[in-house]
């Protein structure tokens, strides 16, 4: 039996850039980037929406023209009415959209895709979003393979994506760390959270990297790569891995995906290709394995 | 590791003459704790159902103003109950330090474990996991001292009582409470 | 009507504990993985459960029984068997997080009044509107990171009944959207029902003196000779950002909103919760008397808040925050 190739899709861009550095970035990736399908919006906060509006409304142009398909991902946390508008905005889209907060399914008829900060942890759980019109799932971050296995073989014809590469999104939050690191308040944040551009490092008291604040989200400080032998990835009903937007050249991120699932590297120079490029923390995979995070498992030769 | 510390931090070596004259004459209450153990295993066997398989985990429970410490397996039927220094190297899972009122109000739930360990007036070092299901037993069980020492009815309501109100009065006497 | 006092139960002589003290209803879970607090040792067993349900019931107190982690991937059938027990053992409401559990327990025990955990996240109007038309919940655990006016509002706009956390832990990060534990240890809330769980939890003196508390072998607090300590939960340990060391997400502190009840009560809450099932009987006791008595006094047309220092000997660390009920928590 033959199965329809693993694809590549671009994740929602996770970080505060600037108008001018979306646009261009977004630009890259629709002219050279092996992506089939790109999210946009902001998923973080809703208070940095309204200043990457503009330039995503270009991107989406741009990306449209090249041939991929975009799709628009809802906030994860909506904390304001302002917040909640959009996610209502987005629920009575008739396109495709991707919602990451349960508010986004209330006047929700037209088919969605669940994201990853949803919590579907279980076939039973995945099977009552089908039945409300949910048509792919990228899985949340913290279930192993196997998991993402027993989902998908529970729910035939739902296509399952994966968090592939980037830093992890662990943890959404009320109050703003970004703010209370430069001594400000979430509501007077002077949006700060723009000065790094793949997140904040945050480590022990012995100096070890653990995690990245991102404003109200905390990441893992090492960046997901999911080397996993791509028949596996089909034998659990992948559809299609997810990158995550980072400042790194995410073309060449996507072209090393490419040759990986195409057979044109293993594991191991999958790992390397991606390692050269630089990356803002180092390479994990643990969850894949049913470990911690934050663990490392290479691959067997 | 954690004897090592201890020894360290109290400057103490091993309890001196009081505990000298504890270890020579220490089976007669090794073997009464012990029969406390076993006697609430036999008269009721679901409190150690709780504890997994920390029932075959080791303790050192290390009073600081008492000569000598004392190491538990509370394997039901099996369990027993041995005095030992407080220099005491032998293996264990955990080891559990602190005033001994405070822990004896521990065994019998009138005083909150987690507050007396962020207080640090318990100290715990090894396995948490063991400690923890331990501590959540002990709780489960409402053993009174007098269940401990296997005291019976008519005494043991009066037993109780009396235990309750020392320790009360004992608690306050050592700023404990 | 006076707000309803929610206790927890760790084990049936906890549950009796807090009843005994004034509680009006107890939340307990079973003994397993399908409960958000599986610590070694804690929880009930379904007899246990049906025995503590019966004498409750007998003293006019209500059972609420969490079932409120998300079943894992092809095991379902737990969640599904503790549903039962609970339904079996008659409690008066279950309190469950995920989709598929709520589907199941609309679907086999029509009966049995659904509160929605906390860990279902659902902080918007829209999104209790959700569970509610499509799930039937009749109460939802509120995310602690609503100001008491956000719930105010809220309230204005939902027709649910509502619980509020006042007192013990708190989660910083909203409850059942954070994987930090499972980053660091492969065990989390949602996959789990434990965070930073105690066996991966080390103390280590050092010399001098000091403490330092790990979890997985992340060194997260360091605390000097008799300096209060805390338990290594992940976001309430000290990091290091830029050169600067810091409690980053929370200081080692604990929630106290004694002194907010009247907010809460005008806010039109209709429940009060305390969490700690892993707390024991002497913290259930004095808690819950102590809640007991500002809420009697509220109904009088006191204030509570005259009580608000009672209880910080309890407090992690020894501190105690109002969090997210003040807009400045943020």
């Amino acid at each position: 039996m033959t199965r329809p190739a693993i694809g590549l899709t671009l994740g929602p861009l996770l970080f505060h850039w600037s108008p001018p550095r979306i646009v261009d970035f977004y630009a890259r990736i629709a002219d050279e980037a092996p992506v089939d399908r790109v999210y946009l919006g902001e998923v973080v906060c809703g208070k940095r929406a309204p200043l990457a509006a503009h330039a995503l409304a270009e991107a989406a142009e741009r990306l449209t023209s090249a041939g991929k398909e975009v799709v628009w991902s809802g906030l994860a946390l909506p904390a304001s009415v302002r917040d909640r508008r959009g996610i209502a905005a987005l629920a009575e889209t008739p396109e495709l959209v991707e919602v990451n907060d349960i508010s986004g399914l209330l006047d929700r008829s037209a088919p969605f895709v669940a994201g990853p900060l949803l919590n579907v942890y279980n076939e039973a759980a995945a099977q009552e979003l089908v039945e409300r019109g949910c048509v792919r799932l990228c899985a949340n971050v913290e279930l192993s393979l196997e998991a993402v296995g027993a989902i998908a073989r529970a729910c035939p014809g739902l296509e399952i994506e994966l968090f592939a590469f980037g830093r992890v999104p662990l943890a959404l939050s009320g109050r703003c760390y970004h703010a209370r690191h430069h001594g400000l308040h979430k509501d007077s944040c002077q949006f700060v959270c723009g000065w790094d551009a793949d997140g904040l490092r945050l480590s022990t008291l012995e100096g070890r990297g653990f995690l990245a604040v991102n404003g109200v989200q905390t990441l893992s400080d090492g960046v997901q790569l999911a080397d996993v032998d791509p028949a596996a990835l089909a034998d659990a009903g992948v559809a299609a891995l997810r990158l995550s937007p980072h400042t790194t050249d995410m073309a060449a991120v996507a072209s090393a995906f490419r040759a990986f699932l195409d057979g044109g590297v293993d594991a191991g120079g999958l790992r390397g290709r991606v390692d050269a490029l630089g990356l803002p923390g180092p390479i994990i995979n643990g969850y894949l394995h049913g470990a911690a995070g934050m663990a490392s498992v290479e691959a067997r030769p | 590791m954690g004897g090592a510390a201890w020894r360290g931090r109290t400057g103490r070596s091993a309890g001196g003459a009081a505990a000298d004259l504890l270890m020579a004459f220490r089976a007669a209450p090794e073997r009464v704790l012990t029969g406390a153990v076993r006697g609430v295993a036999a008269r009721r066997p679901e409190v150690f159902e709780r504890l997994g398989d920390a029932r075959r985990a080791d303790f050192v429970i290390a009073p600081t103003d008492f000569p000598v410490a004392f190491r538990l397996r509370p394997d039901g039927r099996t369990g027993e109950v041995k005095v030992v220094r407080h220099d005491d190297d032998a293996p264990c899972a955990a080891r559990i330090t602190g005033p001994l009122v405070l822990l004896l109000s521990l065994l019998d739930g009138s005083a909150d474990a987690d507050a007396a360990f962020f207080s640090r007036r318990v100290r715990i070092e090894g396995d948490t996991d063991a400690t923890v299901a331990l501590h959540n037993t002990l709780e489960a069980a409402e053993l009174s001292l007098a269940d401990v020492l296997g005291v019976r009815p008519p005494l043991r309501e009066p037993v109780t009582r009396g235990a309750s109100a020392a320790l009360a009065v004992l608690r306050r006497h050592a700023g404990v409470a | 009507m006076a707000i309803e006092l929610v206790c927890p139960a760790g084990s049936p002589a906890m549950l009796r504990a807090a009843v005994e003290a004034g509680a009006d209803s107890v939340y307990c879970g079973l003994r397993d993985d399908t409960n958000a607090r599986n610590f070694p040792g804690l929880n009930f067993s379904p007899a246990e459960l049906a025995e503590s349900v019966a004498w409750a019931h007998a003293r006019g107190a209500k059972v609420l029984t969490a079932v409120n982690t998300f079943a894992r991937a092809g095991a379902a059938d737990r969640w599904r068997g503790s549903v039962d027990a609970a339904g079996e053992a008659g409690v008066d409401a279950v309190i469950v997080a995920d989709l598929g559990v709520l589907a199941y327990a609309r679907r086999a025990w029509p009966g049995l009044r659904l509160h929605l955990s906390v860990q279902a996240a659902a902080g918007s109007p829209e999104a209790i509107a959700f569970y509610a038309r499509e799930f039937g919940v009749k109460r939802v655990v509120l995310p602690r990171v609503l100001s008491v006016g956000e719930i105010a509002a809220l309230m204005r706009e939902i027709e649910v009944e509502t619980e509020a956390f006042v007192f013990g832990g708190l989660c910083v990060m909203a409850e059942g959207r954070c994987a930090l534990s499972s980053y660091a240890t492969g065990r989390s809330p949602n996959l789990s029902g434990v965070c930073s769980p105690p066996e991966a939890v080390t103390y280590t003196e050092e010399e001098g003196g000091a403490m330092t508390s790990r979890l997985a072998g992340l060194a997260l607090d360091r605390y000097a000779p008799g300096e209060p300590a805390g338990y290594p939960t992940l976001c309430k340990g000290r990091f290091e950002v830029e050169g600067a060391l810091s409690y980053l997400f929370e200081d080692p502190v604990s929630l106290n909103a004694i002194g907010l009840l009247t907010e809460l009560r005008r806010a039109g809450v209709t429940a009060v919760k305390v969490e700690g099932r892993q707390r024991g009987k002497a913290y259930v006791a004095r808690v819950a008397a102590t809640f007991r008595k500002a809420i009697d006094l509220l109904e009088r047309g006191g204030d509570p808040s005259e009580l608000s220092a009672e209880l910080t000997d309890l407090a992690e660390g020894g501190r105690e925050t109002a969090g997210a009920y003040r807009k400045t928590w943020r």
